[in-house]
């Protein structure tokens, strides 16, 4: 240990070492900062990873949905809240005849009962394999077979009780594949066939689980998917719907995208705001605090320049105290963001009722290396005047004075 | 290492009022000799010490160290100087708290920007100025001698031609006092050259000249 070269660096760790309530001090300055940056940045990396691929997800330009019962598509989605709602099968051959309509699909949702098959109660969505293009894109990543009657494709939010089957209304069933995370409601949601979503309908009828009340089961749906034409005006597409249409409801994608766009960039702006904050608040209290400490340490200085050091050494000594002290509060206040962000993830989606994903490793490092980066530059930045100084003043006045 | 001083004046100047603190000092010492400076305090005996120590830059005069000018050098080359060629004691309590007493030692040939290893000239050092077993204890831990002891190794370290000391046993009890003028003296035989300031009369016993400063000038 002892034989180690005493240069700059070395100098200024043995500096940062003995003066440790200063240093703490310094560091938790820092980390703080690191923690509003990382972790804000994750937070908003998260939100906007979220919303892409909720919107890549959704495949659909128009739901279609009942209007009587209140259906909230929203909730499904962004919140999981299953529900089910119906209306006749006929309406969707009159949307797909409408003029300015590419593609158009129906879907049929039902609700599995309370922790029977699950943590928690699921949506269950079946779709019609033959005209759907909304959910078989998303499975033929994961499962590239077509997907038989009797079996299932889950969300990743599904933990079921039994491995690789999936027990609803008293009837088991296998489970394909797992989608990937989206960071939507979409991910506790369970897909099937119309043939398999109608043995589970059965099977909860056999229970006594009515979710119609006397209408029949294969002449319902609970919401269409609309695809325009390229270049059709949706607006005009959403009008000829709802004159066609009686009793529904018309959601619009992209506005309820807009709507949780917006609501993400308020959110993104107000932790950009703060890290900003944070930011001009920690630059000019690193800066006092160097100067401050640097002025305190005038003695000190004189007796390394009576030693022969240079004034370029002497603030170089100051600027690597800085440096350690940046890069250290960095580290924590990473880590400590980190301890937040990551295992309540899901948490702070449901609470911001947003789409939440956490970004890649690949983004998630590259913001480490920018939080490392601006932390370990904002303690030297904010020790350049002190180092100035002190490469300025004449040494045996500053030394006359700290003694 | 001779040190030469011609004409030296360092005036400080505060608003309109300008003050000579070193003025018209003229000196020669030859290598191995030990000078005494006596003075009082505010007599300019310190700014004479950083003035050749090449810490201020003189107002007028010059010095030469082996017949070369340290006047007018780049910050660099009189670092430089004063880490190789100059070992300098401060006044008052003058080691690094935040380094042991083997690191305070060692310090000054890492100023130097040589290569190599300096362990064994520091156990030496440590050894003559009889604090051996101090190498791993900080600085807070020690005494008054002992930590003059430790700025007196240092100054050593690089084998430097001329020792400058400022003040050296001010503090110090008669034992101590002692103890370190007969270092200085060891020191002067061995072939440094060694110019000390003080205001102490018992110590001008150690040194082969005494000189007066008063008023920024000096005086046989």
């Amino acid at each position: 240990m002892q034989n180690k070269p005493l240069h700059s660096r070395r100098i200024a760790l043995l500096n940062i070492r003995h003066s440790l309530t200063r240093t703490v001090g310094l560091v938790l300055l820092v980390a703080a900062l690191s923690f509003v940056f990382f972790g804000g940045a994750i937070l908003v990396g998260g939100l906007r990873n979220g919303l892409q691929n909720m919107k890549a997800r959704l495949g659909a330009d128009i739901m279609i949905v009942p209007v009587e019962n209140n259906t909230d598509m929203e909730a499904i989605l962004l919140k999981g809240e299953p529900s089910c709602f119906y209306f006749k099968k006929t309406l969707e051959d009159k949307v797909r005849n409408l003029e300015g309509v590419k593609l158009c699909t129906s879907q049929f949702f039902l609700t599995s009962l309370d922790a029977e098959c699950c943590d928690t109660r699921v949506q269950l969505i079946g779709f019609e394999p033959e005209t759907d293009f909304s959910v078989q894109p998303w499975i033929a990543r994961v499962y590239d077979k077509e997907l038989l009657d009797g079996a299932v494709i889950i969300g990743s939010d599904i933990h079921t009780k039994e491995g690789e089957k999936l027990k609803l209304f008293d009837m088991e069933y296998e489970i394909a594949a797992r989608l990937d995370a989206t960071g939507t409601g979409l991910d506790q949601a369970v897909y099937a066939n119309f043939a398999t979503i109608r043995q589970m309908y059965a099977a909860a009828y056999e229970k006594g689980q009515r979710f119609l009340e006397e209408a029949d089961p294969d002449n319902s749906i609970s919401a269409i998917l609309v695809r325009a034409e390229d270049g059709y005006d949706r607006k005009e597409l959403i009008r000829s719907i709802r004159k066609e249409l009686g009793g529904v409801q018309v959601v619009e994608s992209q506005n309820m995208i807009s709507k949780t766009a917006e609501n993400m960039e308020q959110i993104a702006t107000f932790l950009y705001l703060l890290a900003g904050m944070f930011v001009g608040l920690a630059v000019v209290t690193l800066c006092l605090v160097f100067t401050l400490t640097a002025n305190g340490r005038k003695k000190e200085f004189a007796i390394l320049r009576s030693l022969g050091a240079t004034r370029k050494t002497l603030s170089g000594i100051l600027l690597w105290e800085s440096v350690l002290i940046g890069i250290a509060g960095g580290a924590l206040g990473a880590l400590s963001a980190a301890i937040v962000v990551f295992p309540f993830h899901v948490y702070i989606g449901d609470r911001l009722g947003m789409p939440y994903l956490l970004p890649g490793v690949g983004a998630i490092l590259t913001v480490l290396v920018l939080d490392m980066g601006v932390s370990a530059l904002i303690a030297p930045l904010s020790a350049c005047v002190a180092a100035v100084r002190i490469s300025h003043a004449e040494t045996y006045l500053t030394f006359e004075e700290g003694s | 290492m001779t040190l030469e001083i011609k004409g030296l004046g360092r005036v400080f100047v505060q608003g309109d009022k300008k003050n000579w603190a070193v003025q018209d000092v003229n000196l020669s010492i030859p290598q191995g000799k030990f000078i005494s400076v006596i003075g009082r305090s505010g007599s300019g005996k310190s700014t004479l010490l950083n003035l050749i120590a090449g810490l201020l830059e003189p107002t007028v005069g010059d010095i030469f160290l082996n017949g070369r000018s340290i006047h007018g050098l780049s910050d660099r080359q009189a670092s430089g100087i004063r880490n190789r060629e100059i070992g300098y004691i401060m006044q008052g309590r003058s080691v690094l708290n935040n380094l042991t007493v083997f690191d305070n030692v060692r310090l000054p040939f890492y100023f130097s920007g040589r290569e190599g290893d300096v362990t064994e000239r520091t156990r030496t050092l440590l050894e003559q100025v009889g604090l051996s077993r101090y190498e791993q204890v900080y600085p807070a831990k020690l005494s008054g001698g002992e930590l003059r002891r430790v700025a007196i190794a240092r100054a050593l370290v690089n084998q430097p031609g001329v020792l400058l000391a400022d003040e050296p046993t001010s503090n110090l009890d008669g034992e101590n006092t002692e103890e370190i003028m007969y270092l200085f003296r060891q020191i002067a035989d061995r072939g440094t050259t060694v110019l000390m300031v003080t205001h102490e009369l018992d110590t001008l016993q150690y040194g082969d000249e005494v000189y007066r400063m008063e008023a920024g000038r000096l005086t046989v």
